[in-house]
């Protein structure tokens, strides 16, 4: 497997990979390590490039230039050896309709090669759709395929799966069970998931590391817990927030009503919290709360696919 | 290639079209055989325009225990290749509508795989699809016989080498339709389009024959050319005669080994370009 600076071993390298359709170009010199073991988030926003960088990944779309290593095996000499490997879902699960999930199964089983019978009743089995594996797949709900497609990838017992927006179509509920599963399937399964979505909580909630990508490039990729770990200013708790801001503006401090439309949002080191209290307070407003605001996934995102795209103008 | 095969087989014969069609040309069959033969009977002798007798008593041999069974080979390559392109198109297309193409060859088959294993597959379907055409028409074919009262069970001598070989003339001739339907649909990517294509091909090879033969001289020599005429031509080396069902060419048929290796170089050419095509393209998603 290739080595990242660190000298860990990556699952998945990417490097330079670029995809151009006619004049547009969909992915663009993009660079990517995934960790063994990891639940690896692929973020972008709508046509930034992520399901033609899955799609290369497997083999389905032809890279214009740059390489993918999977299992430290080029992708495009061995191909078939790396699907072997993998398990992926891309985009919402595609399915025979006229068939059952059993028949799906056996179907997909044979492609895949070498898998036993009781497989597709343990799968069936982990994605709880044991009681209706009968049904023809014409009559699931959304939820359901997903889950069906979550077996099927399951079916070989796959070091990797890749999931392409697994909760697109669903509702909370829903979203929530497939996020869960997803989870479980490398904490209690030991598998290594690499999963697209534009859907930011889930992704907080279930992924230890992210890569987020604009217009076709890599401009982010992080370890999830030290994202969220960077304190990124000051959350105030005022009666006043327009004069506060007004007093802190004057104090050179860059400060912001907050979403609640009640707090103000100081862009300063956490460590300044009391002179800015004594500042307030002195101006004689009410102080009724203080704290280091932490980012989240969204404000990150927001952020760099922001400054990405005003940089691209 | 053994388990691909598997799966496609497993594919076809799941889907309900397999059995509509077939039990469309049985019903086509069952009406030559058995209905159009009372129709026969009962209007004999009736009516202003009569053909002349002995014209009844050919077409009811014709369709008759074992004379029939040359008929049958005969509307089978007629009739059949309709039925064939709206399945075979159907089968093919409808990889690209589902977008079941993606989780397919993402499990490992390489495309060429992928598509020889879907015609080895149709071609199974097909040799298993005229087999029990004739069992089926061995059922039927005494079955008009008693309808009508003249059923005779007595087989003439190399019957069943003669039967084999038309079996396997019809069987064969058939890949070239089963080809023409393979390209359309994988070419267009869609199974509306694949039948479409297909069926409009058809319609032009039989109405294109009789107007260019007329025509003769180049567009003349060009209708030997035609699918439809390599597959008589390769039919006409047939031992069972089709009696009064037996295909009148419009066209100076070429010979049978020429016609039949001519039909081989279409279909290489139908199928390996679809294959070079496949190859080449992204899959992205349903329907693209």
């Amino acid at each position: 497997m290739a080595s990242s600076s660190d000298g860990a071993k990556s699952i998945i390298r990417v490097r330079g990979l670029t995809k151009r359709f006619s004049s547009l170009t969909a992915v663009d010199q993009l660079n990517l390590d995934v960790m063994p073991g990891q639940v690896f988030g692929f973020l972008g926003p709508n046509g930034a490039g992520k399901s033609t960088t899955i799609g290369m990944m497997l083999g389905l779309i032809k890279p214009t230039s740059g390489s993918v290593e999977m299992f430290g095996l080029d992708a495009e000499r061995h191909r078939a050896e790396i699907l072997r490997r993998l398990g992926a879902v891309i985009e919402t699960p595609a399915f025979y309709p006229y068939m059952s999930a059993r028949e799906n199964l056996t179907v997909l089983s044979k492609y895949t090669g070498n898998i036993r019978q009781s497989r597709i009743d343990e799968v069936l089995d982990i994605v709880g759709l044991s009681n209706r594996e009968k049904d023809k797949v014409k009559t699931y709900s959304t939820g359901m395929k997903q889950r069906l497609g979550l077996a099927s990838v399951l079916l070989g017992e796959p070091e990797l799966i890749m999931l392409d927006e697994p909760t697109s179509g669903l509702d909370p509920a829903g979203a929530r069970e497939i996020s869960d599963l997803t989870r479980s399937l490398a904490t209690d399964h030991g598998h290594t998931v690499f999963m697209s979505s534009h859907l930011l909580h889930e992704v907080q909630q279930i992924c230890d590391q992210v890569a987020i990508i604009n217009q076709g490039r890599t401009v982010l990729q992080a370890n999830v817990d030290e994202l969220l770990g960077q304190a990124t200013g000051i959350q105030i708790e005022v009666d006043q927030p327009d004069h506060a801001i007004a007093l802190l503006t004057q104090a050179g401090v860059k400060a912001n009503v907050g979403d609640d439309n009640r707090s103000v949002w100081a862009d300063v080191d956490a460590g300044r919290a009391g002179e800015l209290n004594s500042l307030l307070v002195g101006a004689g407003l009410v102080v009724s709360g203080l704290g280091s605001r932490r980012s989240t996934l969204e404000s990150i995102f927001l952020e760099v696919t922001d400054t990405a795209t005003e940089g691209s103008v | 290639m053994a388990n691909l095969i598997s799966a496609e087989l497993l594919k076809i014969r799941k889907r309900r079209a397999t059995w509509i069609v077939f039990g469309v040309l049985v019903a086509i069959l069952a009406f030559f055989f058995i209905a159009l033969r009372l129709i026969i009977q009962a209007s004999e002798g009736t009516g202003p325009d009569q053909p002349p007798p002995g014209r009844f008593n050919l077409m009811n041999q014709s369709l008759g225990f074992p004379q029939g069974f040359g008929a049958l080979s005969t509307l089978g390559t007629q009739t059949g290749p309709w039925l064939l392109i709206v399945l075979v198109a159907l089968l093919v297309g409808s990889e690209y509508g589902w977008g079941t193409l993606r989780p397919v060859l993402a499990r490992g088959p390489s495309r060429t795989e992928f598509l020889i294993s879907k015609l080895m597959a149709i071609t199974i379907m097909v040799v298993v699809g005229t087999l029990a055409v004739l069992a089926v028409g061995g059922i039927i074919m005494p079955l008009g016989d008693l309808a009508i009262g003249t059923f005779d069970p007595v087989l003439p001598d190399d019957f069943a080498s003669a039967l084999a070989l038309d079996w396997l003339r019809a069987t064969s001739v058939m890949l070239i339709y089963v080809a023409i339907a393979f390209a359309a649909a994988g070419l267009t990517r869609s199974a509306a389009a694949g039948q479409g294509i297909g069926l409009v091909f058809l319609f032009l090879e039989s109405i294109l024959t009789p107007i260019f033969s007329g025509l003769g001289g180049f567009w003349g020599e060009l209708t030997r050319y035609f699918p439809v005429n390599l597959v008589r031509a390769v039919q006409s080396a047939n031992e069972l005669s089709a009696g009064a069902f037996g295909p009148r060419p419009l066209v100076d048929l070429l010979h049978p080994w020429v016609g039949g290796a001519l039909l081989a170089v279409y279909f290489i050419v139908l199928v390996g370009g679809t294959i070079l095509v496949f190859n080449r393209r992204d899959i992205t998603g349903a329907a693209a």
